[in-house]
């Protein structure tokens, strides 16, 4: 018997589902309307954000409230670079991303020295931090003005261009991020969410492991800012505001953390929601955090880990009415 | 004569006032197979959490092929070539079974740390992976999720798990428990096989005396932290120490 | 350095102390007992200001009594949200982090439940006329203010010692944090004492933040400062450890107000570096034994 699982139908299956969406993202720019690209280009950066954070949350089972630092790193290194700097956008997004790996290397050390809820407040801790020392620090950052008016190369100028040049990087980072998962590292991780302490007794050293997972995701993280601050030409201190890590868990949870592509459909769900909220009303926070209480108490597996257990659900049922038994 | 594979020497360790490990001392020769019993509370578990890295020793040392491996943590004894099964399943529920025993695997051939390829494609350690399972009648099941197999098949994934690390010295925590006594009696004859074919040094703790009187070739009595007796399966049988610390429990003889 | 300037840094710092030490206590006794971490504490400091804002300044109500209305309004918000919402959650798989994220989206609500009534505008309150002005005590002055808010933190934590250790509540409250399935078996109504503590402990970070509305703006954000700070504080002295709420607020606060001597615009960084501090070398927190009380 083969001891490698053949390709089947399902792995054509998803190479054909990620070709769907690529071609559904390309595709939106030739609906003419300006709002879809915005649109479309906010949920691909935050896709990507959410996506890295789930690289965390979901496959290390690492709940961290302080990702915003990575992802505003990223952004006011593409940010400062281009205004200050006068470096250019393809020195400063790579940069982006070192910088948000080297953030990781140095707070995470500190961070898995904790476990569980302390883990969590400590990330949620130096975040602030971070954005104290940004918000602040008013003669570097900009302080609470943030910086606009960052000068992007001409060839991404236009809204259509830079959106191909996002969605190009982004599916890129989607496909290293698919290939780690799916790796022999990725398999470690995933048992570190389950069973650290088993884990450790198959001769891992789980700490190293979680700092790497923390290095990605803040690497990716900070991708994601740098090309969020492509697209607005301008950072603000927000980025960096545990709201923004919150609405990235929010994201995930939605969608899903047990899948990969969950956090990017929560990602779409979220943001839609926002604008429709935001045109009503000023009071959208009771509306997130409803949403978001929500889903804890009603869906905790998420839009599509529910869906996912309907239709499990469903096809028992079938079976056992066909006569079949299944345990 | 080879000194022995692992040593255990005047090993304490007290929670609060209350010494769960008592002065203990004793040593195992390579390849034997042997047992450990005692009455609940005997400290049968925190010897093996000494011995694996999950508890440092207040007092005394353990040395694995001669070299002191106390107070280390438990990757690297594990790395160093002693496996362990547990007690309660600890085995990884939302994975398959294949990938249960695929992730000891990677981890031995020290490849858990490539971030490219895909797991499933390293076929040289997926076959070691099924060759595993294979070892304990498990490889009809490789893509089950393990949490969804009978308990008996969960503690053998776990056992099995153990194996795949390619251990010397392996350490069962009641490998038997909850099993049907069918159950039971397959497992013993793949535990003797493994035992024999790989020249395992096998240690467990067990409360089945079927079982421990059955298979073991030598048996250490544990009873509220002290080593109080160890013998051949006969010697043990008639001692009466033993025959009193167990009065009030169970014996199944 | 002026022997006055550190008088008045001490005690302005021993203040600070107290009003993180209500809200750290509260925090570290629901860590202790209920076993969820309530990232939603710091909100309802911010209803307990609110309340006393809406009671004292608009409504008229004697201070005292506003305050202390204030603080039982928090406690019940805070009981609330522990009964019907928290309640459904419990000994879920994979439990902190569903806490974490229903606790946060009630400050989320709280947020702006707060902003629709009372807008974003700062809101103050005046001291009550008694309180006005400073103590005096040879040549160092003591605002009497400060005096009273230091004198209430030692006697919240002395009533919560009496409280903890010495009454039935506190022994029941006990058991339950070593072993919630024990102390039912023997009797202890758990799901109603889960509830009060929740109560109480909200209604701590209510009294706090009630006692410092008259001396900080109330505005919206001041409930994520004291979140942050509290933690800071929990981590230091110990999760689940009541003293360690004390000793780590007491490090915070005077570490903060004198950080402000030195480095004034980043004197919140000192409080970040002691708990990296004590992140490295004890990571259980500076009091080493457990339990809730200390």
């Amino acid at each position: 018997m083969s001891p490698q699982r053949p390709r089947t139908t399902r792995d054509f299956g998803q190479a054909a589902q990620w070709i769907a969406v690529l071609v559904l993202f390309a595709a939106i720019p030739l609906a003419g309307k300006k709002f879809f690209v915005t649109m479309a280009n906010e949920v691909l950066v935050m896709g990507l954000f959410a996506v890295a954070f789930n690289l965390l949350y979901g496959f290390t089972g690492m709940l961290s409230f302080g990702q915003a630092a990575y992802y505003g790193i990223g952004g006011y290194t593409v940010g400062l670079l281009l205004s200050k700097g006068a470096m250019p956008f393809a020195v400063a997004l790579p940069a982006a991303a070192a910088a948000g790996a080297a953030l990781a290397l140095l707070l995470g050390p500190l961070c898995i020295r904790l476990t569980g809820v302390y883990f969590t407040m400590l990330t949620l801790a130096f975040a602030e931090m971070v954005w104290g020392i940004v918000f602040k620090w008013y003669g570097f950052t900009g302080g609470d003005n943030g910086i606009q008016g960052i000068p992007m190369p001409a060839l991404l100028r236009s809204p259509v261009r830079y959106y191909y040049f996002t969605l190009i990087i982004v599916f890129t980072s989607f496909w290293l991020l698919r290939r780690i998962v799916d790796s022999p590292f990725g398999a470690v991780l995933q048992s570190i969410r389950e069973n650290p302490e088993r884990t450790g007794f198959l001769g891992i050293k789980v700490r190293r492991y979680e700092l790497a997972a923390m290095v990605l995701s803040g690497a990716f993280a900070a991708l994601a800012g740098g090309l969020f601050a492509g697209y607005q030409h301008s950072i603000h201190p927000d980025m960096l505001h545990w709201t923004k890590s919150g609405e990235v868990i929010l994201m995930s949870i939605l969608g899903g953390v047990s899948s990969f592509f969950g956090p990017l459909m929560g990602a779409a769900v979220i943001l839609f929601i926002e604008d429709m909220i935001g045109k009503y009303t000023e009071f959208w926070e009771i509306w997130i955090g409803g949403i978001m209480l929500a889903i804890v108490i009603f869906f905790p597996r998420g839009v599509i880990g529910t869906l996912d257990s309907w239709i499990a659900r469903a096809r028992n049922r079938e079976r056992t009415a066909d006569g079949t038994s299944r345990s | 004569m080879e000194p022995p594979v692992l040593e255990v020497r005047r090993l304490s360790k007290a929670f609060g006032g209350l010494k769960v490990t008592n002065d203990v001392s004793f040593s195992i020769r390579r390849g034997e197979l042997s047992a450990i019993i005692g009455p609940n509370g005997a400290g049968k578990t925190t010897l093996f959490n000494l011995v694996t890295g999950k508890l440092a020793p207040d007092r005394g040392e353990v040395l694995f092929k001669g070299v002191r491996i106390d107070g280390l943590p438990t990757a690297e004894i594990a790395r160093k070539g002693i496996g362990r099964a547990f007690q309660i399943t600890s085995i990884f529920k939302e994975r398959t079974v294949l990938e249960n025993v695929l992730v000891a695997v990677l981890s031995r051939k020290r490849m858990t740390g490539r971030l490219f390829r895909r797991a499933a494609s390293y076929s040289g350690a997926v076959g070691e992976a099924m060759e595993a399972l294979e070892m304990l009648s498990l490889s009809g099941k490789a893509q089950q999720r393990a949490g969804s197999l009978p308990h008996g098949d969960q503690k053998r994934l776990d056992i099995a798990v153990a194996l795949s690390l390619n251990p010397e010295v392996v350490m069962l925590d009641e490998p038997m428990a909850g099993m049907s006594p069918e159950e039971r009696a397959t497992t013993v004859d793949l535990l003797r096989k493994v035992w024999r074919e790989k020249s395992l040094t096998l240690l467990f703790i067990e409360h089945d005396m079927d079982v421990v009187f059955g298979i073991s070739e030598w048996i250490r009595v544990l009873n509220q932290g002290v080593l109080i007796a160890e013998g051949t399966p006969a010697e043990i049988s008639r001692n009466r120490e033993v025959i009193t610390a167990y009065l009030g429990e169970e014996i199944v003889e | 350095m002026d022997s006055n300037l550190v008088f008045t840094q001490l005690i302005g710092g021993l203040t600070s102390s107290m009003t993180l030490f209500l809200v750290a206590s509260g925090l570290t006794l629901i860590f202790g007992v209920v076993n969820v971490f309530n990232f939603a504490h710091g909100s309802f400091y911010l209803l307990g200001a609110y309340f006393a804002y809406q009671l004292v300044s608009v409504s008229g109500v004697g201070f005292w009594a506003g305050v202390l209305l204030a603080a039982l309004g928090a406690g019940a918000a805070g009981a609330v949200m522990e009964f019907f919402f928290l309640r459904r959650i419990y000994g879920r798989g994979g439990e902190a982090g569903f806490q974490i994220l229903l606790t946060y989206s009630f400050i989320l609500i709280i947020d702006d439940v707060v902003k629709m009534i009372w807008g974003t505008d700062y809101k103050s309150i005046s001291r009550p006329e008694i309180l006005d002005g400073s103590l005096t005590i040879g040549d160092l002055f003591i605002p009497r203010y400060d005096a009273m808010v230091i004198g209430m933190g030692l006697l919240v934590a002395l009533g919560m010692w009496w409280l903890i250790r010495k009454s039935r509540f506190g022994r029941n409250l006990r058991a339950i944090s070593a072993n919630r399935e024990m102390a039912s078996s023997l009797g202890v109504n758990v799901p109603v004492a889960l509830s009060l503590v929740f109560g109480l402990a909200t209604a701590l970070g209510g009294l706090s933040g009630a006692l410092s509305a008259p001396v900080r703006t109330v505005t919206p954000g001041a409930g994520v400062e004291v979140i942050i700070g509290s933690m800071i504080v929990v981590v230091i002295g110990g999760l689940g450890n009541f003293w360690g709420a004390l000793v780590g607020a007491f490090i915070i606060g005077e570490v903060t107000a004198f950080g402000i001597l030195f480095l004034p615009q980043w004197a919140i960084l000192f409080a970040y570096a002691v708990m990296a501090l004590v992140l490295v070398f004890r990571p259980q927190g500076l009091l080493m034994k457990r339990g809730i009380a200390g």
